[in-house]
This record gives structure tokens, C-alpha cells and sequence, in this order.
């Protein structure tokens, strides 16, 4: 037989395979960055520990234009996307097999021709002005309000609701369904009414999983670069646009690239934190499962 | 039963958008204020079909998942197994937290990194840089389900075919293979779709000699190519769908 301090050995072997690509290939990749942004491995001239980068990204005039952008984008956008899947999950969580699963089909759609289909849609002359114009609610194309490109950011948040409801219907579903119906007629008979029962029973129970998901599209849609790119504009740029920009610029911009991209990944790490410490409240309050 | 309101917004919220896509493929000249396209026109698809372009993105891209996925599979399997099975997992949270750290660090951070470690070894601008970078972005999707599945299924079943004499990779294939083909399957679809889906990486790290679907449709759709660029797209798109689809009924056909 083997000794169990053996058995406990073999078992962390087996995670180091996967431990050892995050930290290898993605790992190496932030803690490389981060040297970058204060100065190391530079491209040309000498290595210095220097705040240089910092300070040059913080005193740009586009700095905090960009944050607002992706800040305003990514939580409204998450906010938007936990309201509409809150919502469609709690209608159609005893649906039929068809209608949940056309609500998932927009999870296999890349990022990229989700938004495509919003400029395809959205644009002063796509297929809702087109619409309009036939229904006799404009008369051309310019009376249509501006959605994609514009400097507050509609046709980014259209992109990302249209891609995170199903995932955070996914999400809300499987907790959804393993609420019995008889706990309605429950909280029925001790006289609750339809709104006391989803405010003190069903909303408790799908927080957690609300929650998660919500932070993972919020960490998502922060950093992500292609929705962006395709329907933001050139000022305020968001931050990935920047650092993208920054990146494939003038070499001298490399570290400042490096901070944005820090930045990037810094903010809905806090996000998680202060998360994780609300989390723990509530659960001592008894939300949850 | 679902109302009728919600079948309306999910008609109008799930398909308009996809069928305007398909219709812009093949609608060629499609004028203001056209509600419908006045015909329909093969042209966008007969160029995205027959240009040479298309199907050496479409093998690169599908390649890199499937190697993603294959190279996924193996890592995954026994962190699954460890994690959920015995004390490591309990003992060791920051392991699991730190396999899913891709999923909420994203962005250009390990991406810039990396492209610099790269150049230094001389691997930028490879597949084999952009498949190293893919792997650890997919890996979190291909151990969920893992994880899920080996939490529902105990030791019993390894062992009693232990005592009857088996090795561990016959335990490997006969017992846990059959039994958890599910979780595999699963993901297996969505480390495809992930890698599949990925622009950015083979972009900024492929330095355009890895070209896959997405930057091939870019340059139409910046020059407002539309009929070629949204054929590209609906490419694009069914690419995602097929990988999902057939990586999971192959794994699941091939077990049962």
C-alpha cells in the first residue's frame, strides 16, 4: 500500500502539467509586462527601474477620457446583460428545449461578428433606419441618432449585451431550476405575495451566481480589444485601443503600452477583491444556497 | 410555456441580426432605403469560396484548436481528477483560483509580454507562438467541465477495477473515458470555440503570418467590402458552430 503523504504527493503532481501553463504562458507573459512598464528589457537604450511610463500615461490629456469609456461601457453593459438574463431566465426557465436553446446561439457568435452585426444594424444607414424610413418615422438617413461609433459608447454596450445575456443565462439557469415550485405555494400559504416570494426567496438564491457571472463579463468586456476597435471611436479611444495603439507605435511608447495594459488588468482584479469581500458578508447574512 | 413577448424579443434579438448578416453576404448593391435586397448575388460567396486565402485561414484557425484542445485535454484530465478527488483541492484553493485566473485577466497584459519573450527566442511570429499563447486563455473552459464531471464520480468504480487487475491507462480508457465522455465532450466544444474564436492573439503574436478567418475578413470589412466581409463573418461564425458541434458528438460517439 501506498502512505497517503505519498498518495497526497502524486495528487499534486497531477496539477502541476496545468499549473505550469498559466504560469508559464500567461504567467510569464503578465510578470514580463510588468517589468516592461517599469522600464525593463527595454527595446532600445538601457534597462532602468523608473515611474517614467507611469507618470507619461497620467499625464496624457487621454488618459482618464479612456478609463470613463471603458469603465462606462463595461458596467453598463453589465449591468444591462444581468437585468435582461435575471429576467429571461426567470421566464423561461421552464421553457420549452427550443427557446433556451435559441437563446444561447448568440454564446457562439465571436465578439468580432457581434459586432459586425450591430454596425449592420445600428448604423445611421443599416437595417433599423432602414426600417424606420419605411415606417415613416424619418425621412432619411441622417434623422437617425447616431449608435455605433459615437463618443459615448451605445454600440459597444449593444455588442456586449447582445453576447452576455445567454452567458449569464447560462450562468442563472441551472440554480433557476433547482428551485421547486412547491416553495411558491409555501411562501403562498404563509400569505407572501408573488414579489415578497422573488424578493426574499429566488433573488437571494441566484445573487451568487448573479454576482460571479456579472464580474466575469465585467472583467471581460474591460479588457477586451476588438468591440472596441470596430465600433468606439478615435477620442476617447478605450483603454485596449490605446494600448493597442500604443503597442504598435513608435517604439520609445512600448512601456506605456505596458501601463495601460496594467491598468487594464489591474481594475477588475480590485473589482474581484472588493467582491469577494462583500461576498463574505452576505453569505454570514445567509444569501445563498 | 413562454409568452408571447419573449418569443417575439428573442425572434427579433437572436435571428434579425444573423439573418441581416446573411443577407448582406449575398445581397451585392444593397441601397438606401432598401428595406429588402432587390436580388440576390453569389458574388461575395464565389470569391470567399474559391480564393485560396479562405481555406488556408480556415485549416490554420481550426488547427490551432484542435492542437489547443488536444494539449488542453492532457493537462486537464489529471488536474480535474486531482482537484476534485481528495484533499488537494481542499488543502490548495489557490490551485483551482489560479487555473482560472485567464478568465478574468484578459486583455493585451500577458499577451505584450509575452510577444517580447518571444522575440527574445526567437519564436515570434509563429504558429507556435500563438498556439503556446492560446492554451492557457482556453484552459480554464476544457477543466470546468472536467471538474464538474469527476466531482459526480467516485473512486469506486477505478477501484474495483483495480482489484480485478488494471492497469492505470487501461482504468484511463476502459472506466473514466466512457463514463465521463459527457464532460469531455463538452470541453472539448467550448476549448474549440474559444481558440477558434480568438483574434487578437494570432494577430498581434502570428505578426500576419499566422492568418486566421478573422484577420482574413478584417481588411474587407475596414474597406467597407461588406458583401465579401459579412460572407467571411457568416464563415467565421459557422466555423465556431461546426467545431462545437462536431468535437462533441465525435467524443461522445466515440465512447459510447
Amino acid at each position: 500500500m501506498k502512505s497517503p503523504a505519498n498518495n497526497e504527493t502524486v495528487r499534486i503532481l497531477k496539477v502541476v502539467p496545468a499549473l505550469a501553463v498559466i504560469v508559464l504562458f500567461f504567467g510569464g507573459g503578465v510578470v514580463f509586462a510588468v517589468i516592461q512598464s517599469f522600464g525593463g528589457f527595454a527595446v532600445e537604450g538601457p534597462s532602468r527601474w523608473t515611474w517614467e511610463a507611469y507618470e507619461a500615461v497620467w499625464e496624457t490629456a487621454w488618459f482618464l477620457p479612456s478609463l470613463a469609456v471603458s469603465l462606462r461601457t463595461s458596467v453598463l453593459a453589465t449591468l444591462f446583460s444581468a437585468f435582461i438574463a435575471a429576467g429571461l431566465a426567470l421566464t423561461t426557465v421552464r421553457a420549452e428545449r427550443f427557446w433556451r436553446g435559441m437563446m444561447v446561439i448568440p454564446l457562439g457568435v465571436p465578439h468580432l461578428v457581434a459586432a459586425v452585426l450591430i454596425v449592420l444594424l445600428w448604423q445611421q444607414s443599416g437595417g433599423i433606419a432602414r426600417l424606420a424610413y419605411a415606417l415613416g418615422w424619418i425621412d432619411a438617413w441622417q434623422a437617425f441618432p447616431i449608435v455605433t461609433n459615437e463618443s459615448f459608447g451605445w454600440g459597444i454596450i449593444l455588442v456586449y449585451v447582445w453576447k452576455e445575456v445567454p452567458f449569464l443565462y447560462l450562468f442563472l439557469l441551472p440554480v433557476l431550476q433547482r428551485i421547486r415550485s412547491e416553495w411558491y405555494d409555501v411562501a403562498r400559504l404563509c400569505a407572501a405575495t408573488k414579489w415578497m416570494y422573488g424578493w426574499t426567496v429566488v433573488l437571494p438564491l441566484m445573487m451568487p451566481s448573479l454576482a460571479v457571472g456579472s464580474f466575469i463579463v465585467f472583467a471581460y468586456t474591460f479588457g477586451a480589444f476588438e468591440v472596441p476597435y470596430v465600433l468606439g471611436v478615435t477620442y476617447p479611444a478605450s483603454l485596449a485601443v490605446m494600448a493597442y495603439d500604443l503597442y504598435t507605435g513608435d517604439w520609445s511608447l512600448r512601456p506605456q503600452a505596458m501601463v495601460v495594459a496594467c491598468i487594464q488588468a489591474a481594475v477588475p482584479l480590485l473589482v474581484g477583491l472588493l467582491l469577494i469581500r462583500l461576498f463574505r458578508r452576505s453569505r454570514q447574512q445567509g444569501i445563498g444556497w | 410555456m413562454v409568452s408571447v413577448s419573449v418569443r417575439i424579443v428573442l425572434l427579433c434579438g437572436v435571428l434579425v441580426p444573423l439573418g441581416l448578416l446573411v443577407a448582406v453576404s449575398g445581397a451585392g448593391i444593397w441601397r438606401w432605403p432598401q428595406l429588402l435586397a432587390p436580388q440576390w448575388s453569389w458574388d461575395a460567396w464565389t470569391y470567399v469560396l474559391f480564393s485560396p486565402d479562405t481555406w488556408q485561414a480556415v485549416w490554420t484557425g481550426g488547427s490551432i484548436a484542435l492542437v489547443v484542445t488536444v494539449l488542453n485535454l492532457l493537462v486537464c484530465w489529471p488536474a480535474a481528477d486531482a482537484l476534485t478527488r481528495g484533499k488537494v483541492g481542499r488543502d490548495y484553493p489557490w490551485m483551482e483560483a489560479l487555473l482560472y485566473v485567464p478568465i478574468v485577466v484578459t486583455g493585451f497584459l500577458p499577451l505584450m509580454g509575452l510577444h517580447r519573450l518571444f522575440i527574445r527566442f526567437d519564436l515570434a511570429d509563429s504558429y507556435i507562438a500563438v498556439v503556446l499563447v492560446t492554451w492557457p486563455v482556453a484552459l480554464p473552459y476544457m477543466l470546468r467541465p472536467l471538474m464538474a464531471g469527476f466531482a459526480t464520480f467516485g473512486v469506486a468504480w477505478e477501484e474495483q477495477g483495480r482489484m480485478l487487475g488494471a492497469k492505470s491507462w487501461q482504468s484511463g480508457w476502459y472506466i473514466v473515458l466512457p463514463q465521463l465522455a459527457p464532460s469531455i465532450a463538452m470541453g472539448c466544444s467550448l476549448s474549440m470555440v474559444v481558440a477558434w474564436s480568438q483574434h487578437i492573439i494570432p494577430f498581434l503574436l502570428g505578426g500576419g503570418q499566422v492568418r486566421t478567418v478573422s484577420m482574413v475578413m478584417m481588411p474587407f470589412l475596414v474597406g467597407g467590402e461588406w458583401g465579401i466581409g459579412a460572407s467571411y463573418a457568416v464563415l467565421y461564425t459557422a466555423g465556431a458552430c461546426v467545431l462545437f458541434w462536431v468535437s462533441g458528438a465525435w467524443v461522445r460517439k466515440g465512447w459510447k
